[in-house]
């Protein structure tokens, strides 16, 4: 008899199902390794793990805890609650420079019966981070011996009983893919996009790389609309405090600045800054990732009252005497929000041609503005304007020093932050310094008064090479304490090292500091700080930092956002509340005004500084809730 | 269930085995760390006699409380501190006084010591000790020392290759101590606005090795000089825009262990708008690690090319000339294909499939192999390929169907089928094919080839006796040669344009000499007896 060829193939394709199924069901990872000292046992492993690993275990014994420790330093923790209290919140490890660091561990409380499985994959991804290709789980750490404990990624037995954790990812809503992504070679983080939320925490809106503003509901990241820019990439976004305008901010041919209907995302209005500070046509092409600093850059956007606040800048390419020169050309704004017309701007006509300028602030009480301009070409120091908020009137101006040893110049790209109640200005100088000046002095002086300079990144030189890291980003605490953070080690501006010859030890750190310089509690990180949110309430308050790519180390298990709660007692280790590590880089994230959510972008990063790709992360943006003990 | 019981067993056997634990918590509350020299972590390396070294010295806390500290260093016979402020020192002993208040807070202090000249060579152990709260902690880290002399007759500088590949050997296909600007500078390529990648990089190739027997941290500078006025050229200036620091050049950090050889790779990104076409020097320097002074240093030329106007004008006469043959094709179809039976263009069909197999099939999967095994000199195997086969083809072709429009027939249907199978269309395939379709067309109407007074057999199909003139064949060779080194030039022009790429002189002269004319010089006679024989079997 002869047997149709189908029917062999189906024969086939039916043997094979089973017999993929029947070794996914006996599939399993044991340990290889397993000890004991003082009742902790320790189950080595070191596998990689995908999302739909599962551990299973079987015990007589009453388990305590039970930890997954992880290739990247997470620890993972499964715990009876009135077992927790015994064991350190923080995990212990070194980073590439040496340095000792440590880690939150996540913690998870778990009514666990004899025996169990845990959802390994997935309670990463919702609590730890993303897995990327590179992460194993080392080891299981508990209190009991296991009759029996294995990996497979085929589910037999109910999860056991989780309830709690400190940070749970809830959602994410995907973005469209970057073209030139982020290299881990480069300083600059380039994917320059933001979150914002609005104060009732409802809504979220992002301005993406795509041009396009994206606008969406916090619970499920459902899209409400999205409104595209013709040209350009978005730079800045803010929701105002009403919740009825979306403000955005491009860097165009055009530079334009807009105002969307909150409810419909259409224009309301719009200002073109091209019309005042020029725009491609009066500049040589640049070229590769710099294209764009020809053209006007929105960025700085801030809402006070019935006044929102913008700075604009570009660069002008000339050629003189066969050199090309860069001219840096900045003005700043204030619009009346909900018509558009320009309350002032400063300087009143023109634009600041020649000289480099900071992130605008404006004081939380809406009375003052300022802006630091400099410029090392023409040996300028870093010159603090205070404004008055409502009329652009210059109130006092401080014209800064450098360490000249070090530095011809300075510079004070972060500009002068104000206290909450405006009592206090700080401007973060590269040179290692902050200037901390009485603004209420100042006031009646006409002119700035130093309150107190704090050295707090002084270069060090490291034989013939200083070797220098720089302050970032600046903020007050409700209590007039600085939070201040630093950045990568430099040696020189050119190098191209992997290895710098020294990690400044003050580098990709938190300093939080009193008005007298006094250091209250500092954290080490691993990498560059891409953006900061303090936020608080009555009860509570927040800092969350979020972290590029570090050049040096290069680490990408260094990448994602810590959460501290401030108002903890103790130093930075007591002040964890969270750690979510992202694969790719993480460019900003924001908290909700109610301290419950965060909201985080997470861009892709190439590992491969040559035309071969080496990418990581997805572009998207990830919203987590913060839940407590 | 036997499985699962083994495994039980397994598990116990373990746990019974073994009596390790897993370090578990913070066990310090400080972390105390000495490099000599600084950034080097915890490898010894080898300090010269009568040098400057630079040490650091840190103490971290881990803990949320203020701790009044003091360190003690004692250093061997034969280093000497040079104390930094707020350290007190004397020629054997570094003491400091310091607070830390909470935890990661870093006491720090690079600590420069004097290696004196009349040490005697060997291991040295540097005891240092903290003492807080009562309690004392002590640790000693070691060093090596030998001659300054000893050290640099042991570093040995093997190569230094400017511009290097990516596997860090010498780019033999391009000008030695030259780099292009593929980027900002290039005036040309941002008139016509071509996108650019951020990858775009010179890279540059150091090969080192220690013959000593000590360890040895290095330091690398690579500096270029503007060659008029001696100044440094600032390299990557926009990333000066982060931070005003005003040292050119670019630094790196080698450590070689005894009896090893290392290749360091430096990158130069040609981002830069800082930099113009022109003669430069470059200046290598290699010296000890956070010791002063080079004792390897090395001085060339540099040039720093643009893409130059050939390149420009070879690719916009390609693509004058493909349009022209497109538009031409079009217009004259019916001169061109008009005489053509199913018959021949079954023909054709046939020879570009042998063509497709002998020639983009095999150049394809070799490609990357002889690329591989012979760097720039591949194309002497692959032009065995695509030039000589492909020509015999084609002669052959020719001779059997001696008419126009055959060329232009078969090289479309050969680019067709690399386009559907290979998925070769790209935009440089879709200017490329028609130039060459038409050059080649323009090569048979001077050489003659479809002359009938040319051909050993008439139309009849009658034989001739005699044959072709070895000087008509000579001249056919001679012809198509030249029209294929020209193609050869064109097609490493428009490579260079739109990928931008850059060759070495020599490397263009051999690809369109060998490659170009010999190869097909060679084989276009093969090709025309080729032909002779087939049409004699189908005449037969």
């Amino acid at each position: 008899m002869r047997v149709p060829k189908r029917r062999i193939i189906f024969i086939l394709l039916l043997f094979i199902v089973v017999a993929g199924f029947t070794f996914l069901h006996f599939y399993r990872v044991s340990p290889f390794k397993v000890t004991e000292s003082d009742g902790i046992y320790v189950y080595s492993f070191n596998k990689k793990f995908s999302l739909s690993d599962i551990l299973i275990f079987k015990t007589e014994a009453k388990i305590g805890f039970l930890e997954l420790h992880f290739s990247n330093n997470r620890v993972m923790r499964y715990v009876r609650s009135e077992y927790g209290n015994n064991l350190s919140s923080l995990s212990e490890w070194k980073d590439v420079a040496g340095r000792t660091r440590v880690s939150p561990v996540v913690r998870i409380q778990s009514f666990f019966t004899g025996d169990g499985t845990i959802n390994l994959g997935k309670d990463y991804c919702r609590y730890s981070g993303t897995i990327n290709r590179d992460t194993v789980l080392e080891k299981v750490v508990s209190n009991v011996f296991f009759d029996e404990i294995f990996l497979t990624n085929f589910v037999i037995n109910k999860q056991a009983g989780q309830t709690v954790s400190f940070l749970e990812k809830i959602g994410e809503f995907p973005l469209r893919k970057i073209d030139t992504p982020a290299t881990i070679e480069n300083s600059h983080v380039q994917i320059w996009e933001n979150v914002c939320t609005s104060k009732d925490g409802k809504y979220f809106a992002v301005s993406s790389y795509d041009s396009y503003v994206y606008f969406l509901d916090s619970k499920d990241g459902r899209m409400l609309w999205h409104y595209h820019v013709p040209d350009g990439k978005l730079t800045s976004i803010v929701i105002s405090d009403n919740g009825k305008y979306v403000f955005a901010g491009e860097q165009s041919a055009d530079g334009n600045f807009y105002c969307l209907n909150a409810d419909t995302g259409k224009l309301v209005w719009k200002y073109s800054t091209s019309s005042d500070l020029g725009s491609i046509s009066d500049s040589l092409p640049v070229s590769g990732i710099w294209t764009g600093m020809v053209k006007p850059n929105v960025r700085d956007v801030i809402i006070r009252g019935d006044t929102v606040y913008i700075r604009s800048r570009r660069t002008r390419i000339i050629e003189v005497d066969g050199e090309r020169q860069k001219i840096k050309i900045g003005r700043i704004y204030a619009f009346d929000y909900k018509t558009g017309s320009l309350k002032w701007a400063y300087p009143k006509d023109g634009k600041m041609e020649g000289y480099r300028s900071s992130t605008l602030h404006v004081s939380a009480n809406g009375k003052y503005a300022s802006w630091v301009i400099f410029d090392w070409d023409k040996e300028v120091n870093p010159r603090v304007f205070v404004f008055d908020a409502g009329t652009g009137n210059i109130l006092w101006q401080y014209q800064c020093d450098t360490v000249a040893k070090y530095f011809k110049t300075s510079t004070a790209y972060s500009g002068a932050i104000f206290s909450p109640d405006a009592k206090f200005v700080s401007v973060a100088l590269n040179d290692g310094r902050l200037v901390i000046f009485d603004n209420n002095k100042s006031l009646k002086k006409g002119r700035g008064v130093v309150h107190n300079i704090i050295s707090l990144t002084t270069p060090i030189e490291a034989g013939t090479v200083p070797v220098m890291t720089y302050m970032t980003r600046s903020v007050f605490t409700r209590n007039n304490q600085l939070v201040v953070l630093t950045g990568h080690t430099y040696t020189t501006p050119f190098a191209s090292t992997k290895q710098p010859p020294l990690y400044h030890p003050n580098s990709t750190s938190i300093f939080c500091l009193d008005m007298d310089g006094e250091l209250l509690w500092r954290f080490t990180a691993g990498s560059n700080p891409s953006s900061f949110d303090l936020k608080y309430d009555q009860d509570n308050e927040y800092l969350l930092v979020s972290f590029a790519h570090n050049v040096r180390s290069q680490d990408i298990n260094e990448h994602g956002f810590y959460v501290f709660d401030l108002t903890k007692k103790g130093g930075s280790f007591s002040k964890i509340k969270a750690f979510y590590h992202t694969d790719g880089i993480c460019v900003d994230a924001q908290l909700t005004h109610d301290l419950n959510k965060v909201f985080a972008i997470e861009a892709v990063i190439d590992m491969d500084d040559t035309p071969r790709v080496d990418y990581r992360g997805k572009h998207r943006v990830s919203f987590f809730e913060i839940k407590n003990d | 269930m036997i499985k699962r019981t083994s495994i039980i067993f397994l598990v116990l056997f373990l746990c019974l085995s073994t009596k390790a634990f897993p370090d578990a918590g913070i066990s310090d509350d400080y972390l105390i760390r000495f490099e000599l020299p600084f950034g080097i972590g915890s490898n010894q390396t080898v300090l010269g006699k009568g040098s400057y070294v630079n040490a650091l010295f840190s103490v971290e806390s881990f803990v949320h409380k203020k701790e009044d500290i003091k360190v003690d260093i004692i250093l061997p016979e034969g280093l000497k501190a040079i104390a930094p402020q707020e350290v007190i020192a004397d020629s054997g002993e570094i003491q400091a006084e310091f607070t830390l208040r909470t935890e990661n807070d870093i006491w720090y202090r690079l600590v420069q010591l004097y290696v004196q000249p009349d040490t005697l060579e060997g291991k040295y152990d540097i005891s240092y000790q903290l003492t807080f709260g009562g309690k004392v902690y002590k640790k000693t880290v070691s060093c090596w020392i030998a001659s300054q002399d000893y050290i640099k007759e042991s570093i040995h500088l093997l190569r230094f290759s400017v511009p290097a590949d990516k596997e860090g050997n010498p780019d033999l296909k391009r000008q030695e101590n030259t780099f292009v600007i593929k980027e900002a500078n290039s005036r040309l390529l941002n008139s016509f606005n071509i996108k650019k990648s951020a990858h775009d990089a010179e890279l540059i190739a150091v090969e080192l090795e220690n013959t000593g027997k000590f360890p040895v941290t290095l330091s690398l500078d690579y500096v270029i000089y503007d060659k008029n006025t001696g100044r440094p050229i600032e390299w990557l200036a926009n990333l000066r825009d982060e931070q005003g620091f005003d040292v050119p050049g670019i630094y790196t950090q080698i450590f070689l262990k005894p009896n090893q050889k290392d290749v360091t790779m430096l990158r130069i990104a040609s981002q830069d708008i800082s930099m113009m076409q022109g003669d430069y020097k470059q200046k290598l320097s290699i010296g000890v690690f956070a010791a002063e002074g080079a004792f390897i240093t090395e001085e060339r030329p540099l040039r720093v090319e643009e893409l130059n106007t050939t390149i420009a004008l070879s690719a916009i006469l390609s693509v004058v000339i493909s349009l022209l043959g497109i538009v031409g094709m079009l217009v004259f179809r019916s001169a061109l294909f008009g005489g053509l039976t199913s018959r021949e263009y079954i023909l054709i069909g046939l020879y570009a499939a042998i063509a497709f197999s002998l020639v983009s099939i095999p150049t394809t999967i070799i490609y990357n192999i002889f690329h591989a095994l012979l760097g720039p000199f591949s194309f002497l195997v692959t032009g065995i390929f695509s030039e000589m086969i492909f020509y015999l083809l084609l002669i052959s072709l020719i001779v059997l169907l001696p008419r126009r429009g055959v060329i232009l027939c078969f090289i479309f249907a050969k680019f067709l089928l690399g386009a559907v199978i290979l998925g070769k269309i790209t935009a440089l395939s879709i200017i490329w094919y028609p130039m060459r379709a038409v050059m080649l067309e323009a090569a048979l109407f001077i050489s003659g080839l479809y002359e009938k007074d040319f051909l050993p057999l008439d139309v009849s199909g009658h034989r001739k006796k005699t044959r072709i003139p070895k000087s008509r064949m000579l001249w056919v060779a001679f012809v198509f040669g030249i029209t294929d080194a020209f193609l050869a030039f064109i097609s490493l022009n428009i490579t260079m344009f739109f990928y931008r790429l850059f060759y070495a002189g020599w490397y263009i002269w051999a690809y369109v000499l060998i490659s170009g004319f010999l190869y097909t010089f060679i084989v276009v006679p093969m090709g025309i007896h080729l032909g002779q024989r087939l049409k004699k079997v189908a005449v037969d």
